[in-house]
Parts: C-alpha cells; sequence; structure tokens
C-alpha cells in the first residue's frame, strides 16, 4: 500500500535540503515527485547510500538508485566518465549521500531538530532486500539529469 | 608553494580537492582519516589542513585538536558535509580557524586555502 501524504515539516526540510545539495553537485535541478509513505518491503533499484542517524531524528535514510545512474552521478562528481562501478565510484555515491544528509541536517536543525550522522555505507544488488526500522517509512522520487532515484526514509522523530 | 594536506575517508573528495589545489599551484599531501593526519601533520608541518569531520580511526574534531595541541599554530580548515551549529562550534573550539560546507564551491575553497595558507613565521 502507498499512500501520498503532505509530511511532517522535518520531512519538507529535510527533502528540500538533500534535494539542493543534489542540485549543486549534478548542476542541475532534480525533480521531486510526490512524498509518500509505505509498509510494503523496501528492494535495492542496485546501488543503495544508507545513512543512520540518531538524535532528535533517529532511524535511516536509504538513496537508491539503478547502476547505470549511480556511475553517471560518480563520473559528473569525478569529473570523468567512469566504466565500471569501482571503488572511486562507489565513493561518490556514498559522498553523494553523505552531503545530501548533511545539507538536510543544516535545514532540519533550523526548524528544531538537530541529528548526527553515520559514515555512508553503500549496498549493491538489485532487488535485494532493504532492511529498515519499523516505522514510518516515507518514500521521494527523485528524476535527475544522471537518471532515476529515491530518498527512502525510514525515521523517526524523538 | 604552500602545502596543504588533505583528510578525508572519501576517495572522490580526496581526489577533488587534491585535483583544484594542485591545479592552482598547491603542493597536495594526503590522508584518509584523524589519526594518519595527525601523524602525516608532524612530519610533514603543512602550511595548511583541510579537514574532513566524520571519518573512521579518528574523527576530524579529534584530530584537529591532536594537531592544535602540539602546534597552537596549526592552520585548519574544516571541510565538511555536517554544518549544523552543534558542529559548527566544536571545529572552532577545537581549533579550526574557518568552516567551510559541502557540497562546496571550487572558488570557496581556494579562497580559503590563500586566506590562510601563507607560511607562518615559527
Amino acid at each position: 500500500m502507498v499512500v501520498e501524504l503532505g509530511g511532517a515539516d522535518w520531512v519538507l526540510s529535510f527533502v528540500q535540503g538533500a534535494a539542493a545539495a543534489l542540485n549543486h553537485e549534478l548542476g542541475a535541478a532534480p525533480s521531486l515527485g510526490p512524498i509518500s509513505e509505505t509498509q510494503e518491503p523496501l528492494t535495492s533499484a542496485g546501488v543503495s547510500v544508507l545513512l543512520s542517524l540518531t538524535g532528535e531524528l533517529r532511524g535511516v535514510v536509504i538513496y537508491d538508485m539503478d547502476e547505470k545512474t549511480a556511475l553517471t552521478i560518480a563520473g559528473t562528481l569525478a569529473g570523468t566518465r567512469l566504466q565500471e562501478f569501482d571503488e572511486l565510484a562507489e565513493s561518490a555515491v556514498a559522498e553523494l549521500g553523505n552531503v545530501m544528509t548533511g545539507r538536510a541536517g543544516v535545514e532540519v536543525e533550523r526548524i528544531g531538530h538537530p541529528f548526527s550522522l553515520s559514515l555512508p555505507s553503500v549496498v549493491r544488488g538489485q532487488g535485494s532486500h532493504l532492511m529498515v526500522p519499523e516505522t514510518a517509512r516515507r518514500v521521494v522520487p527523485v528524476e535527475t539529469p544522471a537518471g532515476k532515484m529515491r530518498i527512502l526514509l525510514a525515521l523517526e522523530q524523538t | 608553494m604552500a602545502k596543504v594536506l588533505v583528510v578525508d575517508d572519501a576517495t572522490i573528495m580526496r581526489l577533488r580537492c587534491s585535483r583544484l589545489l594542485t591545479e592552482a599551484g598547491f603542493e597536495v599531501i594526503q590522508a584518509e582519516n584523524g589519526a594518519e593526519a595527525v601523524t602525516l601533520y608532524m612530519k610533514e608541518r603543512p602550511d595548511l589542513v583541510l579537514m574532513d569531520i566524520t571519518m573512521p580511526v579518528m574523527d576530524g574534531i579529534a584530530a584537529t585538536q591532536a594537531i592544535c595541541q602540539d602546534d597552537p599554530r596549526a592552520k585548519i580548515v574544516m571541510l565538511s558535509a555536517v554544518g549544523q551549529q552543534w558542529m559548527v562550534k566544536a571545529a572552532i573550539a577545537a581549533g579550526a580557524r574557518d568552516f567551510i560546507l559541502k557540497p562546496f564551491e571550487g572558488e570557496q575553497v581556494l579562497n580559503a586555502v590563500r586566506r590562510h595558507a601563507a607560511p607562518a613565521v615559527r
């Protein structure tokens, strides 16, 4: 079941902050789809960047995309075309997740919900099950010049 | 030529910063975490350090404290994705001279490096 919802203030601030960082890194504004909530199991499109959050927001944020999109993004960040998903590509998408979450943190702090974030980790494998906490799972589809991605928020306000 | 120590656990960030600084005429050395940065700082005495914060082994705040304890005139500019107020205050308290939030503009980094990296009289 997927239900559209407006989202709490922190959700909107988080997504806007993450999108601003994405815009900066890719040089073009991403197009954000509606924020929805889902109870369905989450599976990876191929490459997923995971970060854990603690503080006034707690849980997991995931940036999920297929390998072609990940490679295009990595190539943009590296300033060169990458042919395979190697250590540099993995580092690039992990860093993208880091800066998107970091910028989201600045926006969310402004409305009173500071949090700390973990080091990013990258999981590969199309169709692999993404284990997230049993909290409200919000999903935001994002279209970028490099391809489609999803922002998955399994976060709760403490 | 000023020597800059780039400290970041992300290969992509070390690559981007090193390219930017090298093309601008700086000598660049690199470390992958805070502990490595402290060791390299003692050995190489760079004119400036560009320091990430969230890193394995030793984070950038602890590394900044360790470097500044050894060399109170050390010039350290934080370059981090984590720009929340409490983190900026912790970095400044540890001894950082400046704080740049990722994602960054190349000019922003170069301006900070040029402003702080003038060779110090030791």
